[in-house]
Order: structure tokens, then sequence, then C-alpha cells
């Protein structure tokens, strides 16, 4: 009956591995286990080794003599020569291992690549020569030094070529170019090129799936036009983009930020900018854009499949803005930082789960009933702000947080307490709000009495939150404060905080406030099991007062019994 | 019989598959778990797999190792209508993947690699053989010849001609 399946596996077109597996016995019976290994299993070990050990392998026994230069995939990193007594003798070493290797390569190359952090401007023309004959479909070429390697003509005959990534190059187009036909990868960072060859070399490649182009001169004017494209990455100095890519998903645009002047051209040319680009992206999934001004064309119709959309150090409208956001359906994750030109933000959105805004506005309007995570801070330069928005305070968040049925998690910043919810919102009653809260972040705190309010006034309507972090950011004059808080003495009216078990007070310097509110956790807390304190560091001596702290902390009555206070 | 056995089904509705050693140990196992291996999904698909499948080049030592490294990884390819423990966690993974190797003598890790390519688990061949490499790593040649207790067959003169074509390579 067996010896029926054993037949089946010779005679079976399937089975062709295991015919050959079946051969490999007998050698494997001879006392060198290692060096009868098929052949193919000996290029498999050896491809999992740096390009030095594998060629060492060279001298083991003779089986193992040529295994290397059959390697498939080859790669150099000029760092694991580290041997040999000078930087000279090193580079040389490197130069002689790259050389024989393209020389002596048998059979095909499907991979090359080569990381170099000396110089080999002299000999990279005669490797990219060596390379091209040997036809591989993938390149990667990374120098970490010297000025840019000017790509030979040859490079750019390899019709198959299927992935190309170069660091530190300069791009230019030989005349007779036809385009890599094949090429669905192309990273270059750190290069020179012109207008007309990049915008030709991205064209010619009609495949092309992923392009990523990060640090470049000479190209003011982007043209990308990429009918497969889905990921683009653009981080650079340029003064136009134009874009046509009607299946792009991820959008990732940024000017350098050494350009601030740039900035200056492109606000005259605000209404172009990115404009045109916005209308042909479709099929947008993911679109994170840094240091751009925001401003929709007329025929905008929204982005019906958006699923993230991040923004920083942007410039718009509030109508722009708005309009940007409540045309995105599915829009799930919103972070807004550091922005200008707004003063009222009104986020909208039926599925959106996740939003953070960070940067000056007046008012503020969110209606997003399945949000789970919300992180809301202030500029920290804009104190002066806060008076513009305290005649409208009284709406303010309590408008903002209607919506928030759903939310998890909260972080807030101290100044954001301070300005917009202690004095507007203390004494009302926000009903229901925050019955799903599980945790509370509260950034850059300062430690004044206002904030403990504003905090309280959100513990208060937060039935069943369990989780406090607090991240400590005294100002000066917290340390040279005679008494525990500030001027401010409004009464409070004291929580019960139910479910909280888990608190954790981070940069902890010991403050007769920072005692003082740890005070109040502990007497609020029924429930409370662990209190963790993360001990500050690189706070200059005199202002360190842990000891002091600690010793007044740990005499604190706890009104939960098994509260645990850990000092780390 | 072995027929009959072979026709049982799981719980969850799998097929049963019989693995039958060199030394003639017969191990059962799911259709999830033995399609880990690319030549016998193979023959799952031209369904040869009735009477059992007898893998003479397997000692029954080294198909317990794959029996048990396939039923642990067997989560991540096919976790629908597996009775067998639900999918272990990457971290259970990683670790159980580190004991299994590190544990070999070296006559047992060649012995593992050969039945990883007989019988096509990618995963596998690609673990073992890392081992290897990690092991060759940074070892001057005579340190791997010890290591893996390579017989240099070359003749004194044919090594040192080999050392002085490629004395950069050798030069610690």
């Amino acid at each position: 009956m067996f010896d029926n399946c054993e037949v089946t596996i010779i005679v079976s077109g399937a089975m062709h591995r295991a015919k050959k597996a079946k051969v490999e016995p007998s050698s494997a019976l001879r006392s060198d286990k290692f060096s009868s290994l098929p052949q193919e299993i000996k290029v498999t070990i050896l491809s999992k080794l740096n390009s030095l050990d594998a060629i060492r392998a060279s001298i083991l026994s003779s089986a193992w003599r040529n295994v290397w230069t059959t390697l498939p995939e080859i790669y150099f990193c000029d760092l694991y020569l580290s041997w040999g007594s000078s930087e000279t003798t090193q580079r040389s070493n490197f130069i002689t291992l790259v050389d024989l290797a393209l020389l002596l390569h048998n059979g095909p190359l499907a991979s090359f690549s080569i990381l170099g952090f000396k110089r080999y401007h002299d000999v990279f023309d005669r490797w990219m020569y060596m390379l091209s004959r040997k036809k591989p479909r993938s390149i990667t070429i990374k120098f970490y030094s010297g000025h840019n390697y000017k790509i030979p003509s040859n490079l750019f005959s390899l019709s198959d070529l299927e992935y190309l990534q170069i660091k530190r190059c300069i791009i230019g187009l030989p005349q007779e170019f036809e385009g890599f036909k094949r090429l669905t990868v192309l990273n270059l960072k750190y290069f020179s090129s012109t207008d007309s060859d990049i915008n030709n070399l991205i064209s010619s490649c009609p495949l092309l799936s992923t392009l990523c182009l990060k640090y470049f001169e000479g190209i003011t004017c982007l043209s990308i036009q990429a009918p497969a494209l889905q990921d683009l990455e653009v981080k650079g100095n340029f003064q136009d983009f134009h874009l046509h890519a009607p299946n792009l998903s991820n959008l990732d645009v940024s000017l350098d930020k050494t350009e601030a002047q740039q900035s200056v051209v492109v606000e005259g040319n605000r209404k172009n900018y990115l404009k045109q680009a916005m209308v042909s992206l479709t099929s947008i999934v993911r679109l994170v854009m840094k240091r751009c001004i925001i401003a929709l064309p007329q025929e905008f119709e929204g982005f019906k499949q958006l699923f993230v959309l991040n923004l920083k150090y942007f410039s718009s409208t509030d109508h722009d803005i708005n309009t940007l956001v409540s045309s995105c359906p599915w829009l799930n994750t919103l972070r807004l930082k550091h922005f200008d030109g707004i003063s009222c933000l009104r986020i909208e959105g039926q599925v959106l789960q996740i939003v953070e805004v960070e940067g000056k506005f007046e008012d503020f309007h969110l209606n997003a009933p399945n949000l789970s995570h919300v992180y809301i801070t202030l500029d920290k330069t804009e104190a002066q702000q806060s008076v513009a928005v305290v005649g409208d305070m009284k709406n303010y968040m309590k408008q903002a947080f209607v919506s928030l049925t759903s939310i998890e998690e909260l972080t807030i910043s101290g100044s954001f307490l301070t300005q917009y919810l202690s004095k507007g919102c203390l004494s009302m009653q926000l009903p229901g709000v925050f019955d799903h809260l599980k945790k509370i972040c509260i950034e850059k705190c300062f430690w004044n009495w206002t904030e403990v309010l504003g905090a309280c006034s959100i513990f208060q309507n937060a039935p069943t939150f369990r989780e406090l972090e607090i991240w400590s950011f005294p100002r000066p004059e917290a340390y040279r404060r005679k008494t525990i808080w500030d001027q401010d003495q409004t009464e409070i009216e004291e929580p019960t905080l139910h479910h909280l078990v888990t608190v954790a007070i981070n940069d902890f310097v010991g403050l007769n406030c920072e005692v003082a509110l740890v005070g109040l956790l502990l007497s609020w807390s029924p429930a409370l099991e662990d209190l963790k304190i993360f001990r500050a560091k690189n706070v200059n001596d005199e202002y360190m007062c842990i000891c002091k702290g600690l010793t007044k902390l740990l005499a604190l009555p706890r009104a939960s019994s098994k509260a645990k206070i850990t000092v780390i | 019989m072995a027929a009959a056995a072979a026709e049982a089904t799981t719980d969850g509705g799998g097929k049963m598959i019989i693995l039958i050693s060199a030394d003639g140990k017969r191990f059962e196992v799911t259709e999830a778990v033995a399609s880990q291996s690319q030549l016998i999904s193979n023959m799952i698909e031209d369904d040869c797999t009735e009477n059992g499948v007898r893998l003479p080049n397997v000692d029954g030592d080294i198909l317990t190792m794959v029996v048990d490294y396939c039923n642990m990884h067997a989560g991540d390819a096919a976790a629908a209508g597996d009775t067998m423990k639900a999918s272990s966690t990457e971290e259970e993974l990683k670790k159980f993947d580190a004991e299994l190797v590190q544990a070999l003598e070296n006559p047992v890790l060649f012995k593992l690699i050969l039945a990883a390519n007989f019988l096509n688990i990618k995963s596998l061949l690609d673990m073992t053989c890392q081992r290897v490499a990690d092991m060759m790593s940074g070892k001057t040649p005579e340190q791997m010849r010890e290591t893996f207790s390579i017989e240099n067959d070359f003749t004194p003169e044919e090594e040192a001609a080999i050392r002085q074509e490629n004395a950069w390579a050798f030069d610690d």
C-alpha cells in the first residue's frame, strides 16, 4: 500500500522537488554533513550572511568554494569591513570586494545592494558598468558622504529593473532613455536633477506604484504623471506641484523646513498651490501634508475614501478646512497641528474616531459621535489668546463636548484646562458627556489651582474613568511660591472617583503643590490600587525637593486601603 | 486500516492526514497543519494522501520536531475550522522557534534543514538556515570548520592559493 504512494511521488509532476531531494541522502551519509548539504541550501545559508563572511566560506572546503558566486542577492556595506589597519586599507579592501564580486558572480543576479559610508566616486562608474551587465531586477545604492554621484547612462538601459533606490545621486537622463517599463518602486533621496529629467523619468515608468522623492535640489516644478501610482512621498523644496495620479491612495507631502523663505513664494502663489493636485486624488485613503497651504478648488468634490488626514504647519481658512473635513465621509483619523488662518474650527464626522488638534483657534465645534480618542491642546506661544476666548467661553467647550458620548481616552493640556474649562465651565454640568471615558491624560500640567478646578469638572462628568496620567511642567513661579497653590482660592466641590484605579504622575519634583494634588487624589479615590510616581530627570538640583516631597506624600491619608504607592 | 484512519475527520471538519517517517512512525495531523509543507499541500491537491504520506528520507525524531513546529504555526496559516489550539501569540511563537533551533546539536540541525527542504516548509527552512548563518557569522574559516566539523579537502598548496587570491578577505 505504501509502495503505491511512493510511486505517486515519483510520477506526479507536482512532486518535482521530492524527486530532487530524494537523491541527496546518499551523499549526506558522508562524514562532512555540512559540506554535503544540497547546493540550494548552501546558497540559502550564505545569503543570510554579509558578503564578507559569505566569501570567506569559500575556503571551508571544495564544496563551498564557489557557492557565493551564485548568490541571487548580493549586499555590500563598508561598515562590515572595519578590519584592517588604516582607513585607506579599509576603503581599498571594500573596493576589491565589490570589484571581485561583480566580476566573479556567476549566474543570475536578482538584487544588488551597496551601502557606503566612505567615498567611492573614482570607482563608481566602473561598478555601475559591471552591474548593468548583470541586469539585476532590484538595485539599492546608498552613500552617506561626499558629493552626489552622477548615475551613468548604462544604468538607465536596464529595461528589466523593477526596484530602484538611490541615495545621494545626480539624475540626468541619457538621450536614448526608453523608460523603465517594469519599474514599480522608485526611491530617491538627497539628489539633484532638473524639472524635465525627473518628470520624464517618472512618466516613463508606466507600472510605477511607489514613489519617494526626498531632499532634492534643482527642481522647481514637480509634475508627477503616474497612472498606476499608489504611494507617494515627497519631501523637499519646490515651488509648484502638479499631480496626476488617479489611483493614489497614500500621499505624504512636506516642504523642507530649511526653506522658511520659500513659503513666501508660495504665499503669493497660494491659489494654485496643491489646489490642482487635490482634484485628481479620487482614490486617496491617507493624506499627510506638512508646511502647506490648504485652499480648495471650486470643483473640489471631497475625498470619498479618505481615512486619515494629517496636516501640520499649514495655513487655511475656516471655510476651506471645514469644507475639507466635512466632505470626507469615511474620515477616521484627523490630526491638525500648528496652523494659522483658522479662527473657528468646526469638525464634523460621523465615523471619526481619533482627533488631535494642536494650535491656536478661538472657537471649536466638534460633532463626532463615534470619537474614542481626543487630544486637544493650545499652541503654547499663544498665552494672550485666552483673553479673546474668555468672552465666548460659556458655550465653547460644552458644545464641543456634547457630541463626545463614546469617547474613551481624552488628552488635554494644562493650559487648556486653565483657559477653557476652569472659569467658564466649572459651574456647568455637562450631562452624560464622558460616560465612556476610561483614561484621562493631562499634559504640561502647570500646577495651578485653576487647573485642579478644571480637572475636577471633567472628573465629575466622567463617572467611570479608571486611569489618570499627569505630565508635570511646573513654571518657575511654582518653585518660589510660599503658599501651596497660586492666588486663586475658589472652593472646590470634592468629587468621589469611584472607579479610579491607576494614577501615574510623571516628572515629579516634590513641590508642595504636587504633594497636595496627590493628597487630593488619594482622598478622592476609594478604589485606587496603584499610584506610580516617576521622578523628574534633568532638573537643577536647587529645584529638587524630592526627598522632602516623598516623605510628606507617604504620610498622606488614603481613601482606599489597597492604594499602593510606587516611586520610580 | 490506515485508510480508515486517514478518513477520520476532526470536530471542525478538517480532514486528517497520516504522515509516515522513514522508520515507520505514524503522525496524524490536520490538513491545515500538514499543508504548511508545500510538498504535502501539492499532494492534497492531487488527491494522493488517502493511504498516508510516506516520507522515506525523514526520520521519526526529525518528523516529530517538524510536526510540533507545524502544529505551533498552524494558526498563522489557517485559523478557520481548526479545532487545534487557537493561533498562538506572536511572542509565544518566537519563543518556541528560538528554543527549538537553539537546543539542536549540529547533526540534528542539518537533518532538520534537509527535512524542511524536502517537505518544502519555507519558514522552517529559513529559520534553520538562519541559525547556521548566525553560527558562521564573524568567524574565521578555521573556526567555521571547527564549529561544523568541516573536512578541509584542499591540499595546503590549494588553500594557500585561494587565500592569496582573496588575501583582503582573510586578512584578520
